[in-house]
């Protein structure tokens, strides 16, 4: 039968704009859920995947904030036409929901299930489809508000109790995850997989499309009860009073977007981190005791024997006492010297080791001040034993 | 101590030879080589180039003790630095080294004989460091892994500053066991404004009066050998993980009451999200998003409960300030304060939480069970269809 038939008329379903507004929402929600899910979720590890592959944590909720915007712009777009549809054109409320809906949805129910022998005959948009509008009405206005309260947490706080902001994040996460699986159990069922529905790409349906899906309104387009075209000059009228009006609004409300995404700076882009307090402050050490060389308590003369021998004896001889090398325990070994040679040079105590190694500062051992004067005096005048 | 000696040496008592070797290890130091004395000048060995030509070969413990236990021997360093030189031989003794009988040259390698050669070290800072170049010869592997260590990293840069083994281990004195709060002490000597912030904090005040408080020392969190920089991206960002090392712990908090739920509750939380997201996949990187330190302190931790503490509910407001300059007073409420929402903590939300874990199972129950409904009906007509067709 349908082979031979020729080609079938079709109806007008959805003007151009609508199917444009449908392809905005439609990229935006993907774009949204996309972005949204995995940061509900971050914990889990798929959802860190995504993050990672979609660019990082920072990067998805910038994209998420700009599909958000995209979503609330398409619904400025459809609010302002769908009051051109309403005031201007003057069409029928087919989306209004009603009580006929909800015996629709029982009739389609009992004939599911078996215990009606026909499906309900649907008017221009059946109970699902107003079932899956309203829904998604109902969530945008959620997301809206929530949303606004996550990305405007300070001016939020204004008026609303600091817990507003978790329970929105909590509102928010869970509204998507409805939303999310709505689409997919719902729509993706009724227009995808029960009959792939092009009309909301196409814009127009089949004949016999119709005749399966929209009975009703079919009959209606058949009896000329439907929408008709309306006299030019009072659609002028009409549009005069509309135009600024919708302007003004669709203004406003383009005015509070943009006041959404650039309401506040919620938090300082850097902020200063970590210890304040520098890291080195190093403890002054405690001074150790001043290695004062003990003075000695004769008066010493520049004469070896019982002068100088005796301040050798006392502060040399331990280490330079005939272990080996330098001897400072007797006359002769000290005139001798070291290994190295003499270090006493007599008449000359600027050529002396045994001078300049203390005045270097470069010896362990110490003279005083007064026992060095001594010393020196004693080699100037020749290093005399008595 | 009556271990038989390692080295051939005089049969002295071991104790001299312990003490001996304190010395030998000091003056060693000041003739060790290490590469920041490389740019000294050969020069300054000059004046005693004579001195070398007659040097004794030191052949025990004793010889370097008898100068070395002399009170208040010192040497003056080129920089004008006074280096103690003096050793005592009896706390050397009980020193762990002392009591392993490790002897004066087997760290001071470098001092052989008699009269010393002339340090290259300039400076006792180049003194300590010299010293503690031998320390790997037996502390193989504490010596590699300081090699991470930030310390040896700005040694590297060429900070003399930066701690080397001997500025934490005396090789003299250190003894075995030690109490606890030696270690924030010892930290100290170099980082002592972050010593006197820990000694007041909750986790520091209770180690200077407690020698079995079980707080945290400095090593906990920072390592001991591995010490690394506490500035950089990465470590900030494994930083509550560090936190909940004790405070995810049920066994550690149990004597402390405290919450549990802490790491948990905060990786919930926006803050806590994005820097757990940031630490795992950009640890180079961090967000302005806060760690535990930015709102509960760093050094100076107070407990939650003081009227110090940075999140105390009375001062929550200003530490949310830090990073939210135009918060008002509701503003701070949007933190849960760790805890997890409850109709008695954060009853808004738990019950819109509570909500949608009945609508959204509903919800879509309803959908799945209308869809199946719908699914049946469809096959059932496409099969009757099809009856009608082949019946024709």
């Amino acid at each position: 039968m349908a082979k031979t038939s020729p080609p079938q008329r079709t109806y007008l379903r959805f003007a151009l704009s609508q199917r444009i507004e449908h392809a905005v929402v439609l990229t935006s929600f993907v774009v949204l859920a996309l972005t949204g899910l995995p940061q509900k979720y971050s914990g889990a590890g798929w959802a860190e995947t995504a993050i990672g592959l979609m660019g990082g944590i920072q990067f998805v909720r910038v994209v998420h904030r700009v599909a958000a915007t995209a979503l609330m712009l398409a619904t400025v777009f459809h609010l302002a036409s769908v009051g051109y549809r309403v005031f201007v054109s003057r069409v029928r409320l087919t989306m209004l929901p009603g009580l006929a809906d909800v015996r629709e949805a029982v009739y389609a129910v009992r004939y599911n299930l078996g215990l009606r022998r026909e499906p309900p005959q649907a008017g221009r948009y059946n109970f699902g489809e107003k079932f899956e509008y309203w829904a998604l009405v109902w969530g945008t206005v959620i997301m809206i508000i929530t949303g606004f309260v996550l990305w405007n947490p300070i001016a939020a706080t204004r008026w609303l109790p600091g817990q507003a902001i978790p329970a929105a994040k909590t509102a928010h996460g869970g509204e998507a995850l409805l939303a999310v699986l709505a689409i997919i159990i719902w729509h993706m069922y009724h227009v995808h997989v029960r009959h792939f529905n092009k009309s909301m790409f196409t814009g127009r349906m089949s004949e016999r499309e119709m005749l399966n899906e929209h009975p009703r309104e079919l009959a209606d387009i058949k009896a000329g009860v439907a929408d008709r075209p309306r006299d030019p000059a009072q659609v002028r009228r009409r549009k005069r009073r509309y135009v600024p009006a919708a302007a003004v609004l669709s203004a406003l409300l383009l005015f509070f977007i943009y006041q959404f995404a650039t309401f506040e700076q919620t938090a300082l882009a850097t902020v200063e981190r970590g210890e304040s307090l520098d890291a080195f402050m190093p403890l002054t050490a405690t001074p150790l005791p001043t290695p004062r060389p003990t003075a000695t308590s004769i008066p010493l003369d520049p004469v070896w024997a019982d002068n100088l021998g005796l301040v050798f004896s006392q502060k040399c001889v331990d280490c330079h006492g005939g272990a080996g090398g330098l001897d400072l325990s007797t006359y002769a070994e000290a005139m001798e010297g070291g290994r190295s040679g003499p270090i006493i040079v007599p008449g000359d105590p600027e050529e002396s080791l045994l001078v300049t190694k203390i005045v270097d500062n470069k010896h362990p051992g110490r003279l005083s001040e007064f026992e060095l004067e001594v010393l020196q005096a004693w080699i100037a005048a020749g290093a005399p034993e008595r | 101590m009556r271990e038989p000696l390692k080295r051939g040496g005089h049969p002295l008592g071991p104790g001299i030879l312990a003490a001996g070797g304190l010395l030998a290890v000091l003056l060693w130091s000041m003739s060790a080589q290490s590469p920041a004395q490389a740019a000294a000048p050969p020069q300054a060995a000059t004046p005693t180039e004579e001195g070398i030509a007659e040097e004794v070969p030191i052949e025990s413990n004793q010889a370097c003790l008898e100068c070395h236990t002399q009170p208040d021997q010192t040497m003056m360093l080129a920089n004008g630095e006074t280096l103690y030189v003096t050793l005592d031989a009896a706390q050397f003794a009980s020193s762990v080294h002392g009591a392993e009988a490790v002897v004066c040259r087997d760290c001071h390698t470098d001092i052989t004989a008699y009269p010393h050669r002339p340090l290259e070290a300039q400076s006792l800072r180049q003194v300590t460091a010299a010293n503690s170049q031998i320390c790997q010869e037996c502390h193989e592997g504490e010596a590699a892994r300081q090699m991470d260590s930030i310390h040896a990293e700005l040694r590297a840069e060429g900070n003399e500053d930066a701690a080397v083994c001997a500025d934490c281990h005396n090789p003299h004195y250190q003894v075995k066991v030690e109490p606890r709060a030696r270690i924030p002490v010892t930290c100290g000597r170099c980082h002592s404004g972050i010593e006197q912030e820990y000694r007041l904090s909750a986790h520091g005040a209770p180690v200077y009066t407690d020698e079995h408080a079980d707080s945290p020392l400095c090593i906990d969190c920072h390592g001991v050998h591995t010490i690394q920089d506490p500035t950089t991206a990465q470590f900030l960002a494994r930083s509550p993980q560090l936190c909940a090392r004790c405070h995810a712990d049920p066994e550690r908090m149990a004597p402390y009451s405290l919450n549990t739920d802490v790491l948990t509750t905060y990786v919930a939380d926006f803050h806590g999200t994005t820097t757990t997201l940031f630490a795992r996949q950009t640890p180079d990187q961090l967000p302005n998003t806060p760690l535990c330190i930015d709102c509960h302190g760093i050094h100076n931790i107070q407990p939650v409960d003081s009227a110090e503490s940075a999140v105390i509910k009375e001062n929550l407001l200003a530490t949310c300030q830090k990073c939210h300059p135009n918060a008002s007073q509701n503003f701070s409420g949007a933190w849960l304060s760790h805890y997890t929402p409850s109709p008695e903590h954060n009853p808004l939300v738990y019950y819109v939480g509570l909500f949608y874990r009945m609508f959204v199972p509903v919800t879509v129950a309803g959908m799945s069970v209308y869809v199946a409904s719908d699914i049946g009906r469809q096959l059932i007509r496409r099969r009757q269809a099809a009856r009608r067709k082949g019946g024709k």
